[in-house]
């Protein structure tokens, strides 16, 4: 008999902690399309790991709730309306949704897409997220795949900005010499690219929004176009304007990750436990005609 | 002279002062015509080179935009040199979003009115229009921008932000061009020639065409006009309208009067159509009176024409009755002798008859007896019988008797078949006919009484058949040839009956030897109720008859005679009597 009573203990407790009810706001900088991609992989990988009430429940007790930011909005007012929810989680996509929810602290956030998350939250121990670029010794290996006489990469930065990526990737790729030229504005970028001028095999774009503007990335294309030097740029957005390679971005992965550190959350984890997750595997993409102008050859096997 | 020729055909004229006044409005209006025509083409060809210009300097905005953005003045100074190359670009000049000249690139021009860049750029500052006309030049502006940097740097992975991306420029500098309006004003120049030349020609084929027209449309008029001056004083108008309007107003006055003489006229007129018709009422009157008295007369004429003619009729009957009399006389006479030639035969016929009936019998008796004495005996009576009455005497005299009987009856026979051919009773219509028949018959009945001595010669030709009404020509043929048997009564002669064709007509003439014909009875002989024989012997309507009948067969009857000789009738009958005519009798005196 106290056995039964210990099993059925047992039971309810467990059922208790398995309880999957979960309210879920996600908060979008604003209605693109990247942002909606994320979400919805999110969305979909967090239902599909979230396990069912009894054996006939087709859809956890999950509710997602997504806003757009727009810029007539109060902050403070939508922070209030979200907070006077009781979400479970926050999921901040983009630099701008993580800017709006860093001020709460009470509920666990969540960000995705964010470039630069550091710069906006800090450390603060209800945020974590998955991080937009995958780690750069891993981009410059899969380079090396398809290229490997890259042995000289240039590279304009912003040392405030991005003096770190390149230190990671230098690190990373000890047979690759980076040669550098640290700029502290865009205007600079001309006269950095004329000394790269026989330096370098490619050249490096990196995410440094003082370096890179809609001016310098012609700069660049233009370099690359008289000197014959291949391109890599950190995003798929500027292969068609002129860049050779790119990182492709799997936004639905990323998706699916933050919907795993969701559900480790709703188990109980706190988020400062849940270090930032990042995707392991790069794909490049590659403009075809451009590499047949500059007259590339790529190693077989290449993506 | 000539403008006073001009001036004085167009005065003369309302026509010409219309056409003077149409060819100074065509005039006006081309000239309005063609000064809005090349403001139009100034405005349009302005536009035109503020939008070219424009395009050039934001062309060359654009393209310099990354070079002003890094200030590099060695690409920059590529293509504001190559704008520089086009003739009438005289100033190219890039400047920094602060006014400082990067790159000023010119042409030495003639002009020293060449806004100078203070000027422009008072006007770029001031947000003024991209393009402005000064005196000899354009001078176009355009900004040089750059996409703002953003300052979310998600937008450097994703195209997340179009306001961002697309939206706010940040001016980096300007470019300014100056252009030459010297191929501008060249060009105005030669559009206004070319519109002023093509208005030109439009003017001269409206002029030539409205001249021609207004010539060809007021040729009615100038002819009325020349028609009025030709006979009417020239100057009665000061020009051809007014010559017109006096030549109205003088018709209208001529007309009134003629009006008021026809009105005077026609109420005369009307006096003397009631005067005359009073007259002719009473003339009408008396016609009447006398149409009456005529119907009156007419009437009886009529009534004395009917009696006349009734008489006529009567006369013509017992000439018939007459004729008919003569021939029954003939025929009375001819079948009485035939019938004393038989009656005369039949006594002797009759007793030669018995003779034979006798002697036949008694041969017979004597041939049924038996032989023996008594049948010798009655033989021997016979025999003598035989003897008495001279049986071949007997034969040849009933031979003769019967040939006399036949004879008779033959003649008979011939006088019956005359009378038939000369009467044709049953025949009055047109049949085709031998005359030579109808003459030998109608002799058969002429007058026998006076045939005594004289002597018939008939000489008859060759003649066709003719088509003829015969009872009729029988009656004229009887007529002739009475009357030269009368004529010859006393002392005989000869009547000669002559046929012959002669020009497709037969001849038919009666040559008597006779009394004749004295030359005062001659024309007359044919006139109705005209006789030279005594009371009781004729009714002097025979020849008139014979006359009329002759005409229905469209022949002729002719009379020679010689009083004291004889005469000649001869009647002339076209073969076909229903279709020829011949012309009227000849009576003619020997």
């Amino acid at each position: 008999m106290l056995n039964r009573l210990c099993l059925t203990i047992l039971i309810l407790c467990h059922t208790a902690t398995a309880s999957y009810g979960l309210e879920v706001v996600a908060v979008k900088s604003s209605p693109a399309q990247p942002y909606e991609t994320a979400l919805q992989a999110f969305s979909k990988e967090l239902i599909a790991l979230s396990p069912g009430h009894g054996t006939k429940s087709i859809q956890p007790d999950i509710t997602i709730r997504a806003i757009s930011l727009r810029d007539d909005e109060q902050p403070a007012e939508l922070r209030h309306e979200i907070n006077k929810g009781k979400a479970d989680l926050i999921v901040a996509l983009g630099s701008k949704a993580l800017r709006f929810a860093a001020p709460i602290h009470d509920i666990p956030i969540i960000y995705l897409l964010v470039p630069s998350p550091a710069e906006i939250a800090g450390p603060q121990a209800n945020i974590t997220g998955v991080l937009l670029q995958p780690e750069p010794g891993a981009q410059f290996r899969a380079l090396k795949d398809i290229m490997p006489g890259a042995k000289r990469v240039g590279v304009i930065y912003d040392p405030a900005k991005t003096a770190a990526l390149v230190d990671q990737a230098a690190a990373a790729n000890s047979g690759t010499v980076f040669v550098r030229r640290p700029a502290r504005s865009g205007q600079e970028v001309p006269d950095h690219l004329a000394s790269l001028t026989g330096e370098i095999d490619l050249l490096w774009m990196l995410p440094d929004s003082t370096i890179l503007s809609p001016q310098t990335a012609m700069s660049f294309y233009r370099f690359a176009h008289q000197h014959q030097i291949p391109i890599l740029a950190f995003s798929e957005k500027y292969l068609a304007r002129g860049a050779t390679f790119a990182i492709q971005l799997d936004l639905e992965e990323m998706g699916r990750m933050a919907a795993l550190l969701a559900l480790r959350i709703k188990q109980g984890k706190k988020p400062q436990d849940l270090p930032p997750m990042r995707t392991e595997r790069v794909t490049l993409k590659i403009n075809r005609a451009l590499t047949d102008k500059l007259g590339l050859k790529l190693q077989e096997g290449q993506p | 002279m000539i403008l006073g020729h001009f001036s004085k055909q167009i005065r003369a004229s309302y026509s010409a002062k219309l056409i003077a006044i149409f060819i100074a409005a065509l005039c006006l209006m081309a000239t309005a015509l063609n000064i809005t025509s090349n403001r139009m083409h100034k405005s349009s060809y302005t536009k035109y080179m503020q939008s070219n210009g424009l395009a050039l300097a934001q062309l060359l905005a654009k393209s310099v935009q990354l070079d002003v953005f890094s200030e590099n003045l060695e690409q920059l100074q590529m293509p504001a040199a190559s704008l520089l190359d086009r003739e009438d670009i005289l100033q190219v000049e890039i400047l920094t979003s602060k006014g400082r000249p990067l790159v000023s690139l010119g042409k030495t021009h003639k002009s020293n009115q060449i806004p100078d860049r203070a000027t422009l750029l008072t006007g770029i500052r001031a947000q003024a229009p991209h393009f402005k006309e000064w005196p000899t030049t354009f001078s176009y502006w355009w900004p040089v921008e750059a996409l703002a940097t953003t300052s979310s740097e998600d937008a450097l992975y994703f195209d997340v932000e179009p306001a961002q991306a697309d939206g706010e420029q940040e001016p980096l500098g300007y470019v300014t061009l100056l252009v030459s309006k010297i191929h501008y004003e060249k060009d105005i120049r030669e559009m206004a020639l070319r519109t002023g030349l093509i208005i030109l020609l439009l003017l001269v084929l409206l002029v030539t065409g409205t001249l021609l027209l207004t010539r060809r449309m007021t040729l009615p008029l100038r002819t009325l006009i020349h028609k009025i001056q030709s006979q009417r004083t020239i100057g009665e108008g000061h020009d051809d309208i007014g010559l017109l309007d006096t030549t109205v107003t003088n018709l209208i006055k001529d007309l009134d009067h003629s009006f008021e003489t026809i009105t005077n006229l026609k109420t005369g007129l009307e006096n003397q159509v009631k005067e005359r018709t009073r007259q002719l009422a009473l003339a009408n009157q008396g016609l009447t009176t006398r149409q009456e008295y005529l119907e009156e007369a007419n009437q009886q004429l009529e009534k004395a024409m009917q009696e006349l003619q009734e008489t006529e009729g009567q006369l013509i009957q017992s000439e018939k009755m007459a004729a008919l009399g003569q021939v029954v006389a003939g025929v009375a006479h001819e079948i009485n002798n035939n019938i004393n030639f038989i009656s005369g035969a039949l006594p002797s016929l009759s007793r030669g008859i018995n003779d034979l009936k006798e002697l036949t019998r008694t041969f017979g008796a004597a041939c049924l007896e038996e032989p023996g004495e008594k049948q010798a005996e009655m033989r021997l009576k016979a025999l003598a019988l035989k003897k008495e009455i001279e049986q071949d005497d007997l034969f040849t005299s009933l031979d003769e008797l019967m040939g006399n009987i036949r004879e008779g009856v033959k003649r008979t026979i011939r006088i019956v078949t005359d009378l038939h051919t000369f009467s044709r009773a049953d025949e009055q219509g047109f049949k085709r006919v031998d005359l030579h028949s109808s003459l030998d018959s109608t002799l058969t009945f002429v007058n026998k009484k006076y045939l005594k001595g004289i002597f018939i010669h008939q000489e008859y030709g060759t003649i066709p058949l003719v088509t003829c009404r015969p009872g009729r020509l029988n009656q004229v043929f009887l007529n002739i040839m009475n009357n030269g048997i009368q004529a010859m009564a006393r002392q005989g002669g000869t009547l000669k009956i002559t046929t012959f064709l002669e020009d497709d007509h037969v001849h038919i003439r009666f040559s008597d030897t006779g009394c004749g014909i004295s030359k005062e009875v001659l024309p007359k002989i044919f006139d109705p109720f005209f006789t030279s024989k005594g009371p009781g012997a004729g009714t002097g309507i025979g020849l008139a008859v014979s006359y009329k009948i002759i005409q229905e067969h469209r022949g002729r009857i002719t009379v020679t005679s010689r009083e004291g000789e004889g005469s000649i009738f001869e009647v002339i009958l076209p073969v076909d009597g229903q279709k020829e005519a011949l012309p009227p009798v000849d009576n003619s005196d020997g």
